[in-house]
């Protein structure tokens, strides 16, 4: 692992014995306090509120390992999903990425082995701090492989605490992102080695972590396209080795025939546009391998001809061929999210629901500033620090930079892709300037001045500790909440604990029949089957577009039809979260609008958002809403009964407007559950009329009776 | 519109300078010429003549707009015919189509009002001669530009060091500060604030303004210098006086821009806590 | 399905009951409401009561106006059956309104009410909730060619000639409610109000048992009104005189335009025959309303679903599930499997259970859309029950399924099925293998393999040559 050289650094000071022994010591001791900063300071959420999985996708996640764990591996692979949209089932085997449950199946079978029982829950909330760590090891590796250790050790401790990855990885957060970043860096640490050392087994080694990556997250498509691409640009700039061959090429064939072991995979390595780059790369240098075979036997000026016409007619060739197949289809168009990166208008125009999700906007410097801070700062000289030195390793975290920034500017999501590279680049900054001003003694690349020193370190010292300071805040503060708990403040500044989710959810658990349907918006889906164990219609694996436009036409739609559709759909309750009373911002009716597009994306007869605006354009709620808006589905059951509750008086605080004034009438759902903040509420779809009398007359009758 | 026409008429309301500034209102004037001329070019010969292409502007027609409620603009507005054989009755109110949702490209009006009309025709785009022979010559140039330098360079020669590493950093640069969010969403550069001062930082967490890319690049890229300087340039100079000084003033310059990027952050978020100068 | 589960319980609770009582599956208390005593007393149905009686019901008389008719006592429904044979009353006992006679029907009590010339208050509100309209007050049913003359013996109550005692055969098809014992017997001698059937009236649930004949019309013969054009007149098929209801849940309700239809007097009355030479013979009034009340008190024509069987059937039938319970179903299939879909059927009459005899009895799975529909035919029959079944081709699309038997016929009770039952795709070891196509992909993985070691032992001993060479 040691690197002879430095980035920047002409030679190292020699070390005396003594401090030489205790290095490595200090070295593990240092990165040991690292992983736990890195694992305490996600702990936030669970000592604030409890042992809870966060959001929505770990809910999904936290099922689908309980069930691993309680049927192994090959029932989970044949999973088929009767619980989530029904009526259409998922083949959940077929449609996961296996990794993260995997993981955590099997350290609770290791710690059942050793007779420590931990329950299942536990091990998920814990697993993203637990492999933070490992991720701060992971580039403490490749940082030092790029520069050298004192850079690992800073790249190390920020990578520990950025909020950029912090925001993925708290206490909680059992997503595929809280694992996925350390199998990259670790990937790509190995692909660093393998390519310096030309070993074919670190070759191996980093395909096999590429192949944990594939079963772990979609997110392996960048390390498929960034090897290539480095390997690419170091043809291209004529460092061709036979050590590049052979990582290459075992990484390739290895990485591609394990990655296509994983059924979600499948055959994409060799049918979508996304791994071709990895393929033509693959093509590519066993040309130039050629190449070189044929130099060393032919006289130099007849190989350059023939060189540049191999070259040119090869890529032509390649180009043809892939224009060809793309434009019969025969490689599979880009999908959509993919296709959203580089054409920025595509999905607003054409994929409402990729849209419609926050994580997919393009991300204001504000965010990705909260999410790096000092880090920011010091990326562009740690760039250019790579640029001095411009090796293999420097070029390769050049090429990430670049892209990786690229992607988190268009997607809120990839600036999680872009935080560890920054760490490098900032621990490698770090380096170099604690090379200038921190050693006591005087080399000709240093100052004279140990004033000057004093004042520099000092500075960097307040910068770092003001980091740190930012960082648990941000932590603290903007990512530890789970979203399934609520916590607001007091005007007197205690906290209040909104727990109205798990409420509704436990309420559904306990009085609802086993087999009964639930339709809400596919938000809440995961929570809700994972809470409650009961079947729902969509969720927020957002396979089948029209199952979740039918959801949103009955949304939209008046009570007669929306009541016709539910009843196709075999549902028995209606879910829908309303923030007017206590200001939830993220309540359905502002999501009303992508309800509407999505819906009328695929039934275009049947729904047309104009008719939810007022006449003059207006997205409004109160009594000047839209008949339509105010006949939909969604409005009633969110105000329905708001008004009389608060005396008239209802004021929906979200939107700053008047509650709508005249009561709403609600003949074919009955109220059956408001949680205590009226976020969540919950409505029973009646049955038939048992005379076969339409609802609506039902209730005047019965209404006229009394 | 008088009451007995026997011919649809398309209708395009719009503002063109004056006293109504409309961007959108410019940008689509073009395209509805380019829709207009597809139809005199593309549509059933026997239908060629019986479809009238109107503007209407604000200053102009007033009273228009107000009997038909146009709120915004540009907003093309299809009136079918109300009297004779093609009269529909009751469905010849005049109907409009939402530009902001479908594009302001004329294939979108070219499909509004292929449903309306009942017949198709397509869009036809001249070739813009202009902007093909622009590109063309830029092409050319950097071909022979390519062409006569290339062989003179080698690769080892070619100083990456300097463009390349220039390059790389202001892409990433302009990429970390919200270039994207702003081409992507279509952002102002600025806007006048409140009080009719400029403003340069948007007051919110999620939102910038064109002109915050460049300021926190700026930063951002100014940082960098300071770091490289402290690292690459100062230790080089001689003087140990001059030294010292460039020295504290180099990193007095990277504590205020830190201290600058954590105030434009407590604009756009005033719950935020720390400071470091200012 | 719930309706069906009810059902089911009830049936099930009432099978085993022992011969002389009740012979009907929902219970054997009745109730029979009747007017004031100064209008009617229970003797006047004393033939109609004894045939209630002699079929196992216990039956309970209450005035309509008293305050201990209460229908429901704490929520627990007090009755199994009710006869209303009170239509003047403006009032129903302890506060019975229109809504709490609904309520008795979904609480799966039945129901036959009969209704006069001047029916009103809660019962009129009630029938209109079933979809049913009665005539304007006053009018009554009149047939000038097809009446019974007035008994000119009786003074006092002499019949003014108005022809409305009308005698009518005009029985809809359905032979579930009337039988061909009365089809085949005299006509039926009637008197009292008509009714229409509301437009958003449901025909599923609600269908006419009896008409008057085309020259039957409705009237007011009290001032000798003349008939204006103004009249929406209400006549002929158009005007039921008895209709049939039967709810979601199965309760049934018979609704009756007249009250003499159950009367001693009526049932006693001969009417003239066909053939005006011979002597009158009896009409068809007492099994009639045997009829009318069996079939609405559950004791005929009620089908019930035994059992429902499916499993694989061919090359694919699977043994484990066998072994460990035959006779449960499997939770689950398989894309394209073949299956066998069996029903249990039992119909109810004559006391007792038979084989369900029915036809276009159709199976269906539906996946939002239903994606299999096919006839189950007879299969075999036990002396209780019938077995009707289908070999099924399962779609090629997986989700999850609901196998259903829906049938609905009128007179019959509704036999409804529902299983949900999901459809998976292929697991991972459950695809051919070896198959044709596949053998130049393992004849190319073989061959690779071979020539890489072939390759290898070539390199590995042509190796020291090479370089001997070279040395040389």
């Amino acid at each position: 692992m040691a690197k002879p050289s430095s980035v920047a650094v002409a030679a190292a000071t020699p070390p005396t014995p003594a401090t030489r022994d205790m290095l490595p010591l200090l070295r593990v001791g240092i990165l040991v306090l690292i992983a736990i900063i890195g694992f305490s300071s996600r702990l936030f959420s669970v000592v604030r509120f409890e042992s809870i999985i966060h959001e929505f996708d770990p809910w999904f996640n936290y099922r689908s390992t309980q069930y691993m764990v309680k049927n192994g591996m090959y029932s989970f692979w044949n999973w088929f999903d009767e619980r989530s949209w029904y009526p259409l089932g998922r083949v959940v085997g077929g449609t996961v990425y296996p990794g993260l449950m995997v993981t955590a199946t099997v350290i609770h079978n290791i710690l059942h082995g050793l007779n420590y029982p931990m329950d299942i829950r536990n091990i998920c909330v814990m697993m993203a701090p637990l492999f933070s760590g490992l991720t701060a090891l992971a580039t403490y590796l490749f940082t030092s492989e790029v520069c050298n250790r004192t850079a690992g050790l800073f790249a190390a401790v920020f990578i520990a605490v950025a909020p950029g990855y912090i925001s993925r990885s708290v206490a909680g957060s059992y997503d595929y992102e809280g694992i996925a970043i350390f199998i990259l860096m670790l990937c790509f640490y190995l692909w660093l080695r393998a390519l310096r050392t030309g070993s074919p087994l670190m070759a191996v080694f980093t395909a096999v972590t590429y192949f944990y990556m594939v079963a772990t997250w979609g997110g392996y498509v960048f390390i498929i396209n960034l090897i290539p691409l480095h390997a690419f640009v170091l043809i291209l700039m004529g460092r061709f080795s036979n050590r590049l061959y052979v990582a290459y090429c075992t990484f390739y064939a290895v990485g591609t025939m394990a990655a296509m072991q994983i059924p979600f995979v499948g055959f994409q390595p060799t049918s979508s546009s996304e791994h071709m780059a990895a393929l033509g790369t693959f093509g590519m240098l066993q040309l130039v391998a050629f190449a070189h075979f044929v130099r060393s036997h032919l006289p130099n000026q007849q190989f350059k001809q023939l060189l540049r016409w191999l070259l040119v007619g090869g890529v032509a060739l390649l180009v043809g061929i892939f224009l060809l197949l793309s434009a019969t289809r025969f490689i599979a168009p880009w999908t959509g999210r993919f296709y959203s990166l580089w054409d920025t208008g595509y999905a607003k125009a054409n994929i409402p629901i990729i849209a419609s999700v926050s994580e997919h906007q393009p991300t204001a410097w504000a965010s990705l500033f909260f999410d790096l801070q000092l880090l920011m700062l010091l990326f562009p000289a740690g760039i250019y620090f790579c640029f001095t030195k411009f090796e293999e390793a420097q070029i390769f975290v050049i090429i990430y930079s670049l892209f990786a920034s690229y992607f988190a500017g268009v997607m809120v999501r990839l600036v999680l892709t872009l935080t560890p590279i920054v760490c490098v680049a900032a621990g490698i900054a770090m380096a170099n300037l604690l090379y200038s001003y921190g050693s006591p003694t005087a080399t000709p690349a240093k100052p004279r001045n140990s004033i000057i020193q004093l004042a520099v370190l000092g500075c960097l010292f307040i910068s770092v500790l003001m980091f740190m300071f930012h960082s648990t805040w941000a932590t603290s503060e903007a990512y530890s909440s789970p979203s399934v708990v609520l916590a607001s403040s007091r005007p007197d500044g205690s906290r209040i604990i909104i727990d109205d989710f798990r409420d509704a959810y436990y309420w559904l658990r306990k009085n609802t029949a086993p087999d009964a349907k639930l339709m809400s918006w596919w938000d809440y889906g995961y929570q809700l089957t994972g809470f409650t164990n009961r079947t729902v219609l969509v969720d927020n694996n957002t396979w089948n577009n029209t199952h979740i436009a039918t959801v949103g036409l009955a949304m939209g739609s008046d009570e007669d039809k929306a009541y016709e559709i539910l009843r196709k759909l075999d549902v028995d309750y209606v879910l829908v979260v309303f923030g007017g009373l206590v200001g939830y911002s993220g309540d359905d009716l502002n999501k009303f609008l992508w309800m509407v597009r999505i819906a009328a994306g695929v039934y275009p007869d049947e729904l047309n958002e104009k008719d939810f605006y007022t006449a003059g354009g207006e997205f409004r709620l109160d009594d000047q809403a839209s008949q339509k808006m105010k006949d939909s589905l969604m409005y009633k059951l969110s105000y329905y009964r708001f008004n009389e509750a608060l005396q008239g008086q209802g004021m929906d605080r979200v939107r700053q407007s008047k509650a709508p004034s005249k009561p709403i009438r609600l003949d074919m759902l009955e109220e059956v559950m408001t949680s205590s903040h009226w976020i969540v509420r919950i409505f029973k779809l009646k049955e038939p009329d048992n005379l076969g009398r339409n609802l609506h007359k039902v209730a005047t009758f019965n209404k006229k009776q009394k | 519109m008088s009451k007995d026409r026997t011919f649809p008429v398309m209708v395009l309301f719009t503002a063109y300078g004056g006293s109504f500034p409309c961007n959108p209102c410019e940008a689509f004037a073009p395209e509805y010429q380019v829709v207009a001329d597809s139809w005199r070019r593309l549509a059933p010969a026997a239908e060629k003549d019986r479809l009238f292409f109107m503007v209407a502007t604000v200053e102009n027609t007033r009273s228009a707009f107000e009997r038909l409620g146009v709120q915004s603009v540009p907003v093309p507005y299809h009136f079918p015919p109300n009297s004779g054989s093609q009269a529909k009755g009751n469905a010849n109110k005049p109907q409009s189509v939402d530009l902001n949702k479908v594009g302001l490209q004329a294939e979108s009006l070219v499909k509004f009002m292929n449903q309306k009309l009942g017949y198709t025709f397509k869009t036809y785009r001249p070739i813009n001669w202009r902007r093909l022979s622009i590109i063309g010559l830029v092409v050319s140039f950097v071909i022979t530009v390519a062409v006569i330098l290339l062989p003179r360079l080698s690769w080892r020669s070619f100083s990456f060091k300097g463009l390349g590493s220039s390059v790389v950093i202001v892409v990433t640069l302009m990429m970390c500060s919200g270039f994207m969010f702003v081409r992507i969403k279509g952002i102002p550069y600025m806007i006048a604030g409140r009080s009719g001062q400029p403003e340069f930082i948007a007051g919110q967490f999620q939102h910038q303004w064109g002109i915050e890319t460049q300021i926190v690049a700026s930063v951002y890229a100014l940082c960098g210098a300071c770091i490289v300087a402290l690292v690459h340039r100062i230790p080089k100079i001689d003087n140990q006086i001059r030294q010292s000084v460039t020295a504290v003033v180099v990193m007095a310059l990277f504590m205020a821009a830190y201290s600058a990027m954590m105030a434009f952050l407590r604009i756009k978020n005033p719950a935020y806590p720390y400071r470091l100068l200012f | 399905m719930r309706f069906f589960h009810l059902l089911l319980a009830a049936t099930l609770a009432y099978t085993s009951i022992p011969e002389g009582q009740a012979k009907s599956l929902t219970g054997d208390r009745a109730l029979l409401v009747l007017p004031k005593a100064t209008e009617a007393k229970p003797e006047d149905y004393g033939r109609f009561v004894e045939s209630l009686k002699s079929r196992g019901f216990s039956v309970t008389f209450q005035t309509a106006t008293s305050n201990k008719l209460n229908l429901f006592v704490y929520g627990e429904r007090q009755f199994d059956h009710l006869v209303l044979l009170a239509p003047k009353a403006k009032r129903l006992g302890n506060g019975i309104t229109a809504k709490s006679l609904v309520e008795f029907i979904d609480d799966g009590g039945n129901i036959v009410m009969a209704a006069g010339s001047d029916f009103g208050g809660a019962q009129r509100d009630f029938a209109k909730q079933l979809g049913i309209d009665f005539d304007l007050r006053g009018n009554v049913a009149v047939d000038h060619f097809h009446y019974l003359p007035a008994p000119e013996t009786e003074a006092g109550v002499r019949d003014p000639e108005n022809h409305t005692r009308i005698l009518t055969d005009q029985y809809t098809n359905s032979t579930y409610i009337v039988g061909d014992q009365v089809r085949q017997g005299g006509p039926i001698l009637y008197q009292g109000v008509g009714h229409r059937h509301m437009t958003n009236s449901q025909p599923t649930m609600l269908w006419s048992v009896l008409t008057g004949y085309p020259t039957t019309y409705s009237f007011d013969t009290s001032e000798g009104q003349v008939v204006t054009s103004k009249d929406s007149l209400l006549s002929g098929s158009k005007m039921h005189l008895v209709s049939a209801f039967q709810a979601r849940n199965n309760a049934r309700v018979m609704v009756v335009g007249s009250t003499s239809l159950f009367s001693d007097a009526f049932f006693a009355t001969p009417v003239p025959s066909s053939t005006v030479l011979t002597s009158p013979k009896p009409n068809g009034n007492d099994q009639f309303v045997r009829d009318l009340t069996e079939w609405t008190f559950q004791e005929k024509s009620v089908v019930r679903v035994n059992s429902v069987s499916y499993h694989v059937v061919g090359p694919n039938e699977s043994d484990e599930k066998k072994e460990s319970n035959p006779s449960a179903n499997p939770g689950s299939f398989r894309v394209s499997d073949r299956i066998k879909y069996s029903i249990n059927l039992s119909e109810y009459y004559a006391d007792q259970w038979h084989p369900a005899q029915v036809n276009q009895l159709q199976f269906e799975a539906v996946m939002l859309d239903p994606y299999v529909r096919q006839t189950l035919e007879a299969e075999s029959r036990t002396g209780t029950a019938a077995v009707y079944s289908q070999i099924i081709d399962l779609p090629d699309v997986y989700g999850v399924f609901t196998f259903k038997v829906d049938f609905l016929r009128r007179g019959l009770s509704h036999v409804k099925h529902t299983d949900v039952v999901p459809i998976l795709p292929f697991k991972h070891n459950e695809y051919d293998r070896y198959l044709v196509s596949a053998y130049p992909y393992y004849i190319s993985a073989g061959s690779l393999m071979v020539s890489f070691l072939v390759f290898c032992g070539i390199w590995i001993f042509n190796g020291d040559s090479t370089i001997k060479v070279k040395k040389s």
